[in-house]
């Protein structure tokens, strides 16, 4: 009984895998999703569009098993009831009003009307679009579109938000506020944020999967995974000349250009042969080149 | 039903939407309200004695058909030029020497006469006569039956490559004429008076004008609303949701239906409240329009609409919109516009306010056609919600014609 009602707050994700045609775009992924905000962090095209759209039944997974707070994903009517999904790429009618927009999938969610206006006022307001619920959806900033994007996947108060690289092309100010947003939602559900900005991850998740080539490269706290890093990453001042040798025989994370000379700072399993080399406090980033550099996802040097 | 009703509204905001009532309302003015129901032209419904002319009546008279059919023939035969309409459109065929040998023979067979008694009729009609005026008489019923002249003429048509005025089941229409009598003509007005009371006669010819426009117009609006969705990026937010895809896809059909339905009803009341007021409206049946708009063109608005949902979500838009100018095409183009009614052809057409007896007559093909373009249209949305469901769920992306030629071209 325990047991169940543990599973009832997980997404349980075994040994899955996804194939379009020969391409293998998932390579058996383990993975278990907690209560609060999950990352899922890749570069493009790793497989993390894949894995969403797979948990939102929008993809049949080739093989393996995934249940979602208990119910398994064969059961789509039963997971889209319980699942808010925000895609990479999306807009709404455009000739519709900001409110009729969120009525129509409601509806659509299968809210009575009196549910629907109440959710509607109370998302409008949580996510700042109250002033502009008269406006077409076509008169919306891109910023707007998508606040709209996270109150439409809110609307039916799902158990599970997924959200696919929703910061991509936002400006600071906006990409500060939707991960604040994020970061209130999450308080009462499971919450999948997929993004290759390793920033959005360290501002709003506490636990994290890296994804590469279809495979979970890494999967546990961010913390952990900084800890990881810990030794690992070096600074040095070289003269601008050598740069081109220094990325060549090493992998450089950052560059910072001081006249002449560049301070660079330096993923290395071992101190780098650079005069001045000094050791580094690792961030997220260098952890995330650091956990793909030693699953050979990136050669000495940078390549691939 | 509130989906439906979110359905209806969205359709109501669409473009393409409008421009169908557009074409619908000025097509039914233009053709039916403005032209068959102009007050002098109803005025002419009811003969009176003394008139020169009431009209032509078509007759199946082998008297009458076989000398102006074989002077047509002979005519056409004499100066090579011939007119037909394969495809609807209009072909003018020059014969070479072979095909115009055995033209030469029918021509021979049907009148008689040989190749140089027949020259000098071409002759004579250089000289000044007037070949259809001065028709010589050929004498062909002592010589040939009706069937066998009727074999000559299907061969005649065969040569010309078919579409011409010599096919059998054109020879009463293009050669039958003859000038209607008073009697004919008032036994006529009387069916429509006390058989039709007036407003069924009409409502025929409403549903024959209608039907044309119907069985292709509606796929452009199901084809844009079936696209809306990729169309403005929502398809995912959609797929997302709890509702079932036979849900949406059901209330998208019948939303589609009802609002495609709407501007033929408000034009079938136009029409209805012009005769009514011409007629008064104690002499008409009050219920035709409404009656023969829903037995008649709902089944065509539907299986247009089904076969387009159906086509759209299977391949494309513009695949669908393609496949329904065929099918309504071929189909306009093989029916004759009054007299038969074939149980699976799609366009059912009577194009006349009288013949009442011709169309009751076919009643049963005429149901038996209306239900089974009911049930097409209906075992089509039936599909749809299931290939939808397949998208939804990954597990079929539709089917690209454009992408499979220029696969197939690549490969090649």
């Amino acid at each position: 009984m325990k047991e169940k009602r543990k599973a009832d707050d997980k997404i349980i994700i075994k040994n899955v895998s996804k194939f379009y045609g020969q391409k293998k775009a998932l390579d058996s992924v383990d993975l278990t999703i907690e209560k609060g905000m999950f990352g899922l962090l890749g570069r493009n095209g790793a497989g993390k569009t894949t894995l969403m759209k797979t948990i939102a039944t929008l993809h049949p997974k080739s093989s393996g098993e995934i249940s979602v707070c208990g119910v398994p994903i064969e059961k789509a009517k039963d997971i889209r009831s319980m699942t808010g999904y925000l895609p990479q790429e999306f807009s709404m009618y455009p000739s519709m009003k900001v409110d009729e927009c969120l009525d129509y999938l409601g509806v659509l969610s299968g809210m009575d009307k009196k549910l629907r206006q109440e959710r509607t006022d109370m998302l409008l307001k949580k996510v700042n679009l109250q002033k502009h619920r008269k406006k077409k959806v076509r008169q919306l900033s891109g910023g707007m579109l998508r606040r709209l994007g996270i109150a439409q996947a809110l609307l039916h108060d799902p158990k599970v938000l997924i959200v696919d690289e929703p910061t991509a092309g936002l400006d600071p100010e906006e990409r500060i506020r939707f991960r604040n947003l994020l970061g209130e939602v999450a308080e009462e559900r499971i919450v999948i944020l997929s993004t290759h900005i390793v920033g959005d991850i360290e501002a709003s998740c506490k636990k994290l999967a890296i994804l590469n080539d279809g495979k979970i490269l890494w999967n546990g706290k961010v913390r952990d995974l900084v800890d990881e890093a810990d030794g690992k990453v070096w600074s040095a001042v070289v003269d601008s000349r050598f740069l081109p040798q220094v990325k060549s025989a090493c992998t450089v994370t950052g560059m910072v250009m001081q006249g002449s000379s560049t301070q660079v700072r330096i993923v290395s399993e071992s101190k780098p042969d650079i005069g001045g080399a000094r050791r580094e406090e690792p961030n997220i980033e260098d952890a995330y080149i650091y956990c793909l550099y030693r699953n050979n996802c990136i050669a000495e040097g940078g390549g691939e | 039903m509130m989906l439906y009703t979110k359905e209806c509204k969205k359709i109501s905001r669409s473009v393409i939407y409008w421009i169908f009532c557009a074409i619908m309302v000025l097509f039914l003015v233009s053709q039916f309200l403005g032209e068959e129901l102009r007050d002098d032209r109803l005025v002419l419904n009811e003969p009176q004695q003394g008139w020169q002319d009431y009209g032509t009546a078509y007759t199946d008279d082998p008297e009458i058909i076989m000398p102006a059919a074989a002077n047509a023939l002979v005519r056409c035969y004499l100066i090579n030029e011939y007119r037909t309409y394969p495809l609807g459109f209009i072909h003018i065929v020059h014969l070479k020497t072979a095909e115009k040998e055995k033209m030469c023979m029918i021509c021979e067979k049907i009148t008689g006469m040989d190749e140089n008694e027949l020259k000098d009729i071409l002759n004579s009609v250089e000289n000044g006569n007037d070949m259809y005026h001065d028709q010589p008489d050929y004498d062909i019923q002592s010589r040939l039956t009706y069937e066998e002249f009727k074999a000559f003429m299907t061969e005649a048509d065969s040569i010309l490559g078919g579409g011409s005025s010599f096919a059998p089941e054109q020879l009463s229409l293009q050669f039958g004429g003859v000038p209607k009598t008073y009697e004919q003509a008032k036994a006529e007005y009387d069916e429509l008076a006390e058989k039709d009371r007036f407003t069924n006669g009409y409502a025929r010819l409403f549903c024959d004008y209608g039907g044309i426009f119907l069985s292709l117009l509606p796929v452009f609006v199901a084809a844009a609303l079936c696209t809306s969705d990729k169309r403005s990026r929502m398809y995912q937010l959609i797929y997302s949701r709890e509702v079932s895809s036979s849900k949406i896809v059901l209330s998208r059909f019948a939303a589609l239906v009802t609002m495609l339905m709407l501007p033929v009803l408000v034009m079938a009341l136009w029409s209805h409240i012009k005769i009514a007021m011409f007629y008064t409206v104690s002499r008409v049946d009050n219920l035709a329009f409404l009656k023969y708009t829903f037995i008649w063109l709902l089944p065509t608005v539907i299986a247009a609409t089904g076969m387009g949902m159906l086509v759209t979500e299977f391949f494309s838009g513009i695949a669908a919109v393609f496949a329904q100018f065929v099918w309504w095409f071929a189909s306009v183009m093989t029916t004759p516009i009054a007299g038969k009614i074939s149980t699976f052809g799609f366009v059912v057409r009577h194009n006349t306010i009288g013949e009442r007896d011709v169309f009751m007559g076919q009643m049963h093909q005429f149901t038996v056609n209306r239900l089974f373009f009911t049930a097409v249209g209906l075992v089509c949305a039936l599909l749809t919600a299931f290939v939808y469901d397949l998208r939804r769920g990954g597990k079929f992306n539709g089917i690209r014609m454009s992408e499979k030629m220029l696969r197939h071209q690549s490969q090649s």
